[in-house]
C-alpha cells in the first residue's frame, strides 16, 4: 500500500507506503507487547494523577508512531515517524510539567536528539542524491508495490528505501544476501561520500539511542513517569535508532570505516554509561545509565557485523539479527526492570534514594522476584534471556576483531567485556542495596502506605537530587492498602510476571523458526555450540568463542559476588573522603561533568553569541538606520532655518541663485557639448 | 457565459472593504461577509484552474504566458514624442499556481484574522476596514499581470497597514508605523525606479509583463549590459527583501511587529512579507537573468545571513512577538535561499514555505497578542506554568511553536524539506548552514515553552482566563489548515508547479507541463 506524500518538479515522487520487514516485525512483536504491558501496568500506577486523558493519548500516540517507523518503506516517512516519536517522548517526558526539572528535561531530549536529527537528514541527502534524482520522465510515477526491486541507479525516492529485496517474512535468504548495497551505489566515484553518510545516519541513531556523546539526554528522562520510561528505555524511542542502524546495514551497508567508528562508539558507549550507573544513587538512573550501556552493546554488534561484511574478500552475511536479539532480549527484561522499580517507587511513596532502602525483600516479594530475574537477565546469567543475546554479540565482536586483525577492534573488544563485569556491578549494587539486608536504612519507608508516583503534579520536590532530605510525605493510608509497604495489585504484578517469563524464555525463542527468520545472520549458539538452525555464518564461531563465553559468565558472576561482597545483606559502602576512591567517585556521580560542559557551551556560547548579536542588531544595524533618518531630520532641520521670512535674505539668495545659473550655462553646458571654455574667458 | 473571477475578487475584497468602513455597528459581519465572500471565490477560481494546459494553441499572450482566467484591458495609451509608436498600461489580471497558493492564503488569514478580532471595540469598523483594505491590496498584487497595476496595488498595501500599526498598535505605536511606512517606501519606490528602468531599456511596448516573455521581448531584455541588469536586479533585491525582509534590511519588522495589533501583525507575517518573495519569483529573477546570475552570490549570502542571524536573535529574544517576529526572518531567509537558486524545486520549495509560514506565523502572532492581553505582558521570563491557568492557550502555542519548528504532519515539514533538499540538490554542503540553524529554531521555542508554558505559575494575574470563543475560532481555522497540509502536503503542493516560470529550466515532463516552450 503506497501513495504519493510530495511530488517534486523533476519528477520525484515520494512516497508514503508500508513494508513489513523481518526486522520490522520483530520490532512490532516488541514495541506491541511492552506496549500493552505498560498500558496495563499505567492503570494502577497512573490512577492517582491527574491529566490521565492527555497521558493515554500521548501514550498511544507513541506506540503509533513506533509502529509507523518500523513499517515504513522509505527513509523519509521514517524521518517522519521518527521525528513524531521524538515529540511524543518530549511531551511524555514533560509529562509532570509543574515540575521545572521535568519541563527541563524535556527540553534537553528534543534539543540532543534534534541534534542527531540534523545530522540524519544530511545523511538522506547523501544517500538520495547519490542514488541519481536527476531522472528521466519515465520514473515519474511510482509503480505502487515495495515489490519492485530498485537497481542502485534507481531514481525513485523508495529506492532509497528498504525496498532492495521483497518483503518476505518468512525467508531470511534474501536479507542475508542484501549484504552491502553501499559498494553498487554509485556515489559519483566519491570513496569518502558513502563513509560520511553512514556516519551521518550514525548520528540520527546515536541521538535517539543516547550513545556517546549525545547520551546526556537519557538519565534526565527520568523525569518523566516510570511506565514512560519503561516504554522510551525497552521499546520505542532507543530502539528506534538501533533499529535504524540495522536496516540500514541491511539495505545500504556501511563502509569500513563507518562499520569501525559505529563498533568504536558502541563499545565505548557500553564501558562509558556503565561506569556512571554505578555512582548513582538514584533506582531509576541507575537502570537508565543500563541502558545507555546495552545500546552499545547492540551498537557495537551492528559495527561488527558491518566489520566482517566489509571485510575483503569477506565470506560474511550482514548478521544485524544479533544485535536484534539483544533488542529483543533487552526489550522484555529492561522493561520488567523499570516496571518493578516503579513497583518499589510507588510502595514507599516515591523515594527513589537506593541509600534509603533496603530490606524491601520482605515487605515486596513479588517484586524484589521479578528485579531478580531482570537484574539476571541483564547481568547474562544463563539461563535468562540476557545471556544468549549477549554471548552472541561478544562473539560476533571477537570475530570481527579476529578477522581483521586491527588492534583497535581488540582494544574495543576488550572494553565491551570489562563492561560485562560492570553491568552485574551496578545492577545487583542496585537489587542488594533495595531488597537484601533487615530493614530500610529510612525507617520512615516502612511507614508509607504507597500509591505514590514520586513526581505527582503537585509536588515540586528535587527528587533528582540525591542529597535531599526525604520529602514525600507519606500520605494518609487508605484502609485498601493497609500499612507498610506491600506487592501491588494484579494490574501491576501480572506485567511484571508475564515479563519475567519473557526475561526467561526469550532467549530460547529463536530456536522457534518462525522467530529465528526475523533475525537475519543470527547463529544461536551456547559456548560455542551452534544449536537450531545455524546460518553460513556459524563458520565464525570456533573453540575461541567458547571460552569467550566462560569468561564472559566469570565476569558477570565475579560482578555479582562483588556486589555482595559490598553491598549485600545490608552492607552500605560509602566512599570514605579523601581516599583515592574520592576523586573518580565525584567524577561518575558527576557524569564526567558532560552536563557542566553542555550547559556552559548552551549558556555561554550559544546564548552569548545570540545577546552580543542581538546588541548589533539593535544598535549597529538598526542604529545605522536611526542615523540616516537622524541625517535627513537635521538636513531639513537646517533647511528649514533658511525659510526666516525675512525678504531681503530672500532677495539674497535669488542672487545668489541667478549667479549659479549664470556660471552654469557659461562653463558646464558648453563642456557637456565639447566645447570647454577656459575658465578664466569669459566666452561670449 | 465568462465571469471575470479575478477582477470579481478584487472588487469584492476592495469593495469590502470600502463598504466596512460605513457599517458602522454591522463593522465585524460586514467583515466576515466580505472575507468569507472573498474566499468563496478563491475557492471557485481553484475549482476553475485547469491543471493542463494547451499552451500552443492559443491566441491570447497571457494564456501562451501559462497563466489562467486572464482579463486583458487596456487601461491608457500614450504615445511617447520620439520613437516609441504607442505605449500601453493594461488592467491585466490573471493566475498561475503560484498566485493561485498566495491568494488562498490571503483569504484565509483575513477570515482568520475576522474571526480573531471579532469582539474588537475600538473603532471596529475602521480595524476591519483596514483589515480588508490589506488584504484587498495583496491579493490585487498577487494577480496583476501589469507592472504599473502591480505597483499600484503594492502601494495601497502600505496604507492601510500604516494605519492599523498607528491608530490600533501599542505605545510606541507612532514610531512603529512612520518606521515601517518609510522604510518599506523607500523600498517600494527603489524598486519602481528600477522596474521602469527594466520596462524602458528593455523596449517594452507595454507594461503588461506577460508580453515580455515572448521571443523578441526575450532577446530585448539580454541586450541590456550585464553590470546595468546587475544595478537592476539589485535595486528590486533590496526592494523587494525589504519587505521579506531580509537582513541586514529587517530592523522595522520587530518594531512593526510588536507595536502592531494583532491582526495587523497576523496580516503582516501571514501575507505582506509574501510579496516580497513574490515580486522575485513573478520580476526580478525571470527578467534579469544576467542581473540574476551576477548578484547570485551576494543574493546567496544575503538568505543565509538571514537565516543565521533570524534564528540566533530569535534565541536572544525575551519578548515573544519579538522572538517570532525574529523567526519569521529566519524562515523567510530560507524562502530567499530557496529562491535564489532558481531552480524548480526550489521555487515550488519557496511557494510552498510562503504558504506554510504565512499560516504558521499567523497563528503564532495570534497567541502572542492572545497572550498579552490573557497576562499583560510578552515578557517570556516573567510568564511561567500557563498551561495551569490557560490550557487552551498553552496548547496553541505548542502547536505553533512545533509547527514553526518543523515537526513533522505539520505544514512547515514538506516545505523545509523541499527547500533543504532544493538546497542540498545545488550548494551541497552549504545546506548544513540551515540545517544547523533548524536545531537553534528548535532550541528557542522548546526553551520558549517550558519557560512559559511549564514549570510552576507565575506572572499570571488572578482575573486571567483562557481564550474566548472567537480567539479560538479564528486559530483553529489555522490549526486546522496546518494539520491538513502537514498530512497531505500534495493538496497545495501539486498546484505549484503549473506554474508561469520563465526562465527555470524546465523538467522533461512532470508536473511542470505548464512549462511553456518558448517560440
Amino acid at each position: 500500500m503506497s501513495f504519493v506524500w510530495l511530488g517534486l518538479p523533476d519528477g520525484t515522487n515520494f512516497v508514503m507506503g508500508t513494508l513489513v520487514s523481518p526486522l520490522g516485525a520483530l520490532m512490532l512483536i516488541v514495541v506491541n507487547v511492552v506496549g500493552f504491558l505498560v498500558v496495563l501496568y499505567s492503570n494502577e500506577y497512573m490512577a492517582h494523577e491527574e491529566g490521565l486523558p492527555r497521558y493515554y493519548a500521548e501514550l498511544m500516540l507513541f506506540l503509533a508512531a513506533m509502529n509507523g517507523l518500523v513499517l515504513a518503506d522509505n527513509y523519509l516517512e521514517f524521518i517522519l515517524m521518527w521525528e513524531l516519536v521524538g515529540l511524543c517522548s518530549y511531551l511524555l517526558i514533560g509529562f509532570f510539567w509543574k515540575k521545572p526539572s521535568a519541563a527541563s528535561a524535556a527540553k534537553k531530549a528534543f534539543i540532543v536528539t534534534r541534534v542527531g536529527d540534523v545530522l540524519f537528514f544530511l545523511g538522506v541527502f547523501i544517500l538520495f542524491s547519490s542514488l541519481g534524482h536527476i531522472t528521466s520522465a519515465a520514473a515519474t510515477t511510482y509503480p505502487g508495490t515495495a515489490s519492485t526491486i530498485c537497481s542502485s541507479t534507481d531514481p525513485r525516492w523508495s529506492c532509497v528505501g528498504f525496498a532492495f529485496t521483497p518483503p518476505n517474512a518468512n525467508s531470511a535468504a534474501p536479507f542475508l544476501s542484501a549484504g552491502s548495497a553501499i559498494q553498487s551505489i554509485n556515489f559519483g566515484g566519491s570513496s569518502w561520500l558513502p563513509t560520511l553518510a553512514g556516519l551521518l545516519i550514525l548520528g540520527g541513531a546515536a541521538g535517539k539511542s543516547a550513545q556517546f556523546p549525545l547520551h546526556t539526554w537519557l538519565p534526565d528522562a527520568m523525569e518523566g513517569p516510570t511506565t514512560v520510561s519503561a516504554l522510551i528505555h525497552a521499546a520505542t524511542m532507543v530502539a528506534a535508532g538501533i533499529y535504524l542502524l540495522a536496516i540500514t546495514s541491511i539495505f545500504i551497508g556501511f563502509t569500513m570505516t563507518t562499520a569501525m567508528v559505529i563498533l568504536a562508539i558502541g563499545a565505548f558507549t557500553s564501558l562509558f554509561a556503565g561506569t556512571m550507573g554505578l555512582a548513582s544513587p538514584d533506582i531509576k538512573r541507575v537502570i537508565a545509565y543500563s541502558t545507555v550501556s546495552q545500546l552499545g552493546y547492540m551498537a557495537m554488534a551492528v559495527g561488527a557485523s558491518s566489520v566482517l561484511v566489509d571485510l575483503p574478500n569477506s565470506v560474511y552475511a550482514n548478521q544485524s539479527g544479533v544485535a536484534m536479539f539483544h533488542l529483543f532480549t533487552h526489550a522484555f527484561f529492561k522493561a520488567l526492570l523499570f516496571l518493578s522499580a516503579g513497583s518499589v517507587i510507588h510502595a514507599i511513596g516515591g523515594q527513589q534514594d537506593i541509600f534509603k532502602m533496603g530490606g524491601l525483600r520482605r515487605h515486596l516479594p513479588i517484586t524484589s522476584t521479578a528485579m531478580l530475574v531482570g537484574a539476571l537477565a541483564l547481568s547474562g546469567i544463563p539461563p535468562f534471556a540476557g545471556f544468549f543475546s549477549k554471548d552472541d554479540l561478544i562473539g560476533l565482536t571477537w570475530t570481527a576483531a579476529s578477522k581483521a586483525g586491527d588492534p583497535l577492534l581488540y582494544l574495543f573488544f576488550a572494553l565491551s567485556v570489562v563492561g560485562i563485569f560492570l553491568t552485574a556491578l551496578y545492577i545487583f549494587r542496585l537489587w542488594f542495596l533495595v531488597f537484601s539486608g533487615g530493614a530500610p536504612r529510612d525507617a520512615s519507608l516502612l511507614s508509607s502506605s504507597g500509591h505514590g508516583e514520586p513526581s505527582t503534579m503537585g509536588s515540586a520536590a528535587p527528587h533528582a537530587d540525591p542529597h535531599a532530605a526525604l520529602v514525600s510525605a507519606p500520605s494518609p493510608a487508605s484502609p485498601a492498602h493497609g500499612t507498610g509497604p506491600h506487592d501491588p495489585s494484579w494490574i501491576m504484578t501480572a506485567p511484571l510476571l508475564v515479563l519475567s517469563a519473557l526475561a526467561m524464555v526469550a532467549g530460547f525463542l529463536p530456536l522457534l523458526p518462525s522467530i529465528h527468520a526475523l533475525l537475519p545472520g543470527l547463529s544461536w549458539s551456547v559456548f560455542g555450540e551452534c544449536f537450531g538452525s545455524c546460518s553460513a555464518t556459524a563458520a565464525g564461531f570456533d573453540q575461541l568463542d567458547a571460552v569467550l563465553g566462560g569468561v564472559s559468565l566469570a565476569l558477570a558472576g565475579g560482578g555479582i559476588l562483588v556486589a555482595w561482597r559490598v553491598w549485600g545483606d545490608g552492607r552500605v559502602f560509602r566512599i570514605p573522603e579523601g581516599s583515592v576512591l574520592a576523586v573518580p567517585h565525584r567524577i561518575l556521580f558527576r557524569k564526567y561533568y558532560f552536563d557542566e560542559v553542555y550547559d556552559a557551551f548552551a549558556v555561554s556560547v550559544v546564548l552569548g553569541v545570540a545577546r552580543a548579536a542581538d546588541w548589533v542588531d539593535r544598535y549597529v544595524i538598526d542604529g545605522t538606520v536611526r542615523g540616516i533618518e537622524e541625517i535627513f531630520s537635521q538636513v531639513s532641520r537646517s533647511g528649514r532655518r533658511l525659510q526666516s521670512g525675512i525678504v531681503s535674505s530672500y532677495a539674497a539668495w535669488v542672487v545668489v541663485g541667478l549667479l549659479a545659473l549664470l556660471l552654469f550655462f557659461v562653463y558646464v553646458v558648453p563642456c557637456l557639448e565639447n566645447a570647454c571654455h577656459s575658465p578664466f574667458s569669459l566666452g561670449f | 457565459m465568462d465571469i471575470p473571477w479575478l477582477s470579481l475578487l478584487v472588487l469584492v475584497s476592495l469593495g469590502g472593504a470600502f463598504a466596512t468602513f460605513f457599517a458602522g455597528r454591522y463593522a465585524r459581519w460586514a467583515a466576515l461577509v466580505v472575507s468569507l465572500g472573498s474566499l468563496v471565490i478563491v475557492l471557485a477560481v481553484m475549482a476553475l484552474f485547469q491543471p493542463s494546459l494547451d499552451l500552443q494553441n492559443t491566441s491570447n499572450s497571457c494564456a501562451a504566458g501559462g497563466f489562467q482566467l486572464c482579463e486583458v484591458h487596456t487601461w491608457f495609451t500614450y504615445s511617447s514624442s520620439t520613437s516609441a509608436p504607442g505605449f500601453s498600461v493594461d488592467y491585466a489580471v490573471g493566475i498561475d499556481g503560484i498566485s493561485l497558493v498566495l491568494i488562498l492564503l490571503s483569504a484565509v488569514i483575513t477570515v482568520a484574522a475576522v474571526v480573531y478580532h471579532w469582539s474588537e471595540e475600538r473603532d471596529p469598523h475602521g480595524f476591519f476596514g483596514l483589515l480588508l483594505l490589506t488584504n484587498a491590496g495583496c491579493i490585487g498584487v498577487f494577480v496583476s499581470l501589469d507592472v504599473l497595476l502591480f505597483f499600484v496595488f503594492w502601494e495601497i498595501v502600505l496604507i492601510p497597514m500604516f494605519f492599523l500599526i498607528g491608530h490600533w498598535g501599542g505605545p510606541r505605536r507612532h514610531y512603529a508605523a512612520l518606521k515601517f511606512f518609510v522604510y518599506t517606501h523607500v523600498a517600494s519606490v527603489t524598486m519602481f525606479v528600477a522596474l521602469l528602468a527594466m520596462v524602458f531599456l528593455g523596449h517594452w511596448d507595454s507594461f503588461d509583463f506577460v508580453n515580455t516573455f515572448q521571443r523578441q521581448q526575450v532577446d530585448n531584455m539580454q541586450n541590456i549590459p550585464s553590470a546595468v541588469q546587475a544595478l537592476l536586479f539589485g535595486s528590486l533585491l533590496f526592494g523587494f527583501g525589504v519587505k521579506l525582509p531580509m537582513v541586514p534590511f529587517h530592523t522595522w519588522l520587530p518594531d512593526a511587529h510588536v507595536e502592531a495589533p494583532t491582526g495587523g501583525s497576523v496580516l503582516l507575517a501571514g501575507i505582506l512579507l509574501k510579496l516580497g518573495g513574490y515580486g522575485l519569483i513573478r520580476l526580478a529573477s525571470p527578467m534579469l537573468p544576467a542581473g540574476r546570475s551576477l548578484m547570485l552570490p551576494v543574493m546567496l549570502f544575503l538568505a543565509f545571513l538571514s537565516i543565521v542571524w533570524g534564528a540566533y536573535l530569535s534565541l536572544a529574544q525575551r519578548d515573544l512577538k519579538r522572538l517570532v517576529a525574529y523567526s519569521s526572518i529566519n524562515h523567510m531567509g530560507i524562502v530567499l535561499l530557496a529562491i535564489a537558486l532558481w531552480t524548480q524545486l526550489g521555487v515550488m520549495a519557496a511557494v510552498l514555505l510562503m504558504f506554510a509560514h504565512g499560516l504558521v506565523s499567523a497563528l503564532l502572532f495570534m497567541v502572542s497578542g492572545s497572550v498579552h492581553h490573557t497576562f499583560g505582558t510578552r515578557d517570556i521570563p516573567s510568564v511561567g506554568g500557563m498551561t495551569a491557568r490557560t490550557p487552551v492557550l498553552s496548547t496553541m502555542l505548542m502547536i505553533g511553536s512545533l509547527a514553526s519548528l518543523g515537526l513533522p504532519a505539520l505544514v512547515s515539514f514538506p516545505a523545509e524539506f523541499s527547500a533543504f533538499l532544493a538546497t542540498w540538490n545545488t550548494l551541497g554542503y552549504w545546506v548544513l548552514l540551515p540545517l544547523m540553524a533548524l536545531v537553534v529554531t528548535a532550541g528557542f521555542y522548546i526553551w520558549m515553552m517550558q519557560r512559559m508554558s511549564f514549570g510552576p505559575t507565575r506572572g499570571i494575574p488572578a482575573n486571567a482566563h483562557d481564550l474566548p470563543f472567537p480567539e479560538v475560532m479564528g486559530m483553529s481555522l489555522l490549526v486546522g489548515l496546518i494539520v491538513l497540509y502537514g498530512i497531505l502536503p500534495l493538496l497545495i503542493e501539486q498546484v505549484i508547479p503549473i506554474a508561469a516560470i520563465f526562465g527555470v529550466p524546465c523538467g522533461a515532463g512532470g508536473m511542470w507541463g505548464a512549462c511553456p516552450s518558448l517560440p
